[in-house]
């Protein structure tokens, strides 16, 4: 483990290295280099991780090259206000679970979820909601993703409670004709008044608000990757624009889970 | 039973690319986005054009445009259910002062690109281009993917002085289709053609 907080220390500060000029392009430039060493693409951090490839800088013969392309795949400021060897030593028995479970990351995982954070105007105000999609295929067989959760609506007066509002039980003799006032009054709670047994649906309180233009679409603001395939972990992938090394797709946040904890943290992001 | 074979019908194979494959599609790519990038500058060289060097540019931009889905307009296309759907013209995005600007489509940027008041305009492409391992098949013959290429692009004034010197890494959405045509003696021959999509920043490095 000391070799490779050392070999860590080394490999982090020319990370961090903004490249010198380059004058032309190509492998052999600066630039190239830095380019060579990001991470360009979602297929390509895929490949990184699965080790179908490695990072360029990384010598494959190296009987570690597998951690080390394994830390690479981390934003380096996940190790801020962290000890370096409890960090490195977290890393190191994430990638042990992850070979000795032989973990491959695919498209086509069913524990594998894009979020696209977007800007949305509600009642003059903007919300951030995170739109939660998956890969699927169509009954063509061909692939596509589809959305299946949405995020972020308690924002705008979602919620899924417990509490009931009640309608007299002889409202029936008078045409329930208290629920006049109750449409007027309680517009941001309406829910409330559904059976003890019915649970709402947050996906389609969104479908029926952008449908009826209540919420409208403004920018895209920022996408996401969890993914759920590593047994007792979750992890989330962004890209990172920088002028240094450790750039592109990155994984920028990491927790080591239960399986209830997973649950809880899948029904969160799915918004249920 | 009768109904799992209705359906399965109506299920074409997923078509895996070989590793041969993918490098021909790579190289494809390659050429149609310096085929791209080469009219560039002949659209955005030498402000104040003459006529003839206005006709030029135009010529150039019919070309870049040719090089892209749905010739920059609006095209149909079917999704993954078979849906006839309607898509925007292919944008660009582009930098200026370090930050990204929102993507323009790409007629619009083309023709600004005309406009603009340099004399001398070169733009190099990354030799290191790549393409995902992954291309994602659309229709039987057709596949999607992203192409991640770094970009320079320098523009000198009539006077010699350099007034962009951008670095800029950018991801293409390409669009690839298989034609198969038969040779004489029952050959066949895979052509792979490849068209550019949606251009975007993803770094843009200072220098």
């Amino acid at each position: 483990m000391k070799r490779i907080l050392v070999w860590f220390a080394i490999v982090i500060s020319s990370h961090l290295c903004v490249l010198s000029q380059g004058t032309l392009l190509g492998n052999h430039t600066s630039y190239g280099r830095l380019f060579l060493q990001s991470v360009k693409s979602c297929d390509e951090f895929m490949c990184r991780f699965n080790e179908e490839e490695y990072f360029p800088i990384l010598n494959a013969d190296d009987s570690e090259v597998g951690l080390k392309n394994f830390i690479f795949l981390f934003d380096y400021k996940l190790c801020d206000g962290k000890d370096s060897v409890a960090f490195l030593q977290e890393l190191s028995d994430f990638y042990h679970v992850v070979r000795i479970n032989n973990i491959r990351l695919s498209n086509s995982s069913k524990d594998w979820y894009a979020e696209l954070r977007a800007d949305f105007l509600y009642k003059k105000k903007i919300v951030e909601l995170g739109i939660v999609m998956q890969y699927e295929t169509a009954p063509t067989g061909l692939p596509c993703w589809q959305i299946v959760g949405v995020n972020g609506l308690e924002k705008i007066g979602y919620r899924d409670t417990t509490n009931r509002y009640a309608i007299s039980p002889v409202q029936h003799e008078s045409l329930f004709v208290e629920l006049d006032d109750d449409f007027k009054r309680l517009t941001n709670e309406f829910s409330m008044f559904r059976g003890r047994n019915i649970e709402l649906d947050a996906l389609s309180y969104f479908f029926a608000l952008v449908e009826t233009g209540t919420l409208k679409f403004q920018g895209r603001v920022l996408t996401l990757f969890h993914f759920l395939d590593v047994p007792s972990y979750v992890f989330s992938v962004k890209y990172h624009a920088r002028n240094i090394a450790n750039t592109g797709w990155l994984i920028s946040d990491y927790e080591h889970v239960s399986n209830e904890e997973k649950q809880v943290y899948l029904k969160q992001l799915l918004g249920k | 039973m009768v109904f799992i074979g209705m359906f399965s019908v109506n299920v074409p194979a997923q078509t895996v690319l070989s590793d041969e494959q993918l490098a021909t599609i790579e190289q494809r790519v390659l050429e149609r986005v310096r085929d791209f990038m080469d009219c560039l500058p002949e659209i955005a060289a030498k402000g104040n054009k003459t006529a003839a060097e206005r006709e030029n540019a135009t010529r150039y931009i019919q070309k870049a445009l040719k090089l892209c889905i749905g010739n920059g307009n609006e095209y149909k296309y079917q999704d993954a259910y078979g849906n006839t759907r309607i898509h925007a013209p292919v944008t660009m995005q582009t930098t200026s002062r370090g930050r990204a600007n929102p993507p323009k489509p790409m007629k619009r940027y083309l023709n600004s690109l005309m406009a603009l008041p340099y004399q001398h305009v070169e733009i190099d492409v990354c030799e290191a281009i790549r393409l995902d391992k992954k291309l994602h098949q659309v229709a039987p013959d057709s596949w999607e993917g992203s192409a991640t290429i770094l970009q320079v692009f320098r523009a000198e004034t009539g006077d010699g002085l350099k007034v962009i010197d951008d670095v800029d890494k950018k991801q293409i959405t390409v669009y690839v289709n298989r034609e198969v045509i038969d040779l004489p003696g029952g050959d066949k021959e895979e052509f792979w053609i490849v068209m550019l999509g949606d251009m975007r920043v993803a770094n843009k490095y200072n220098r």
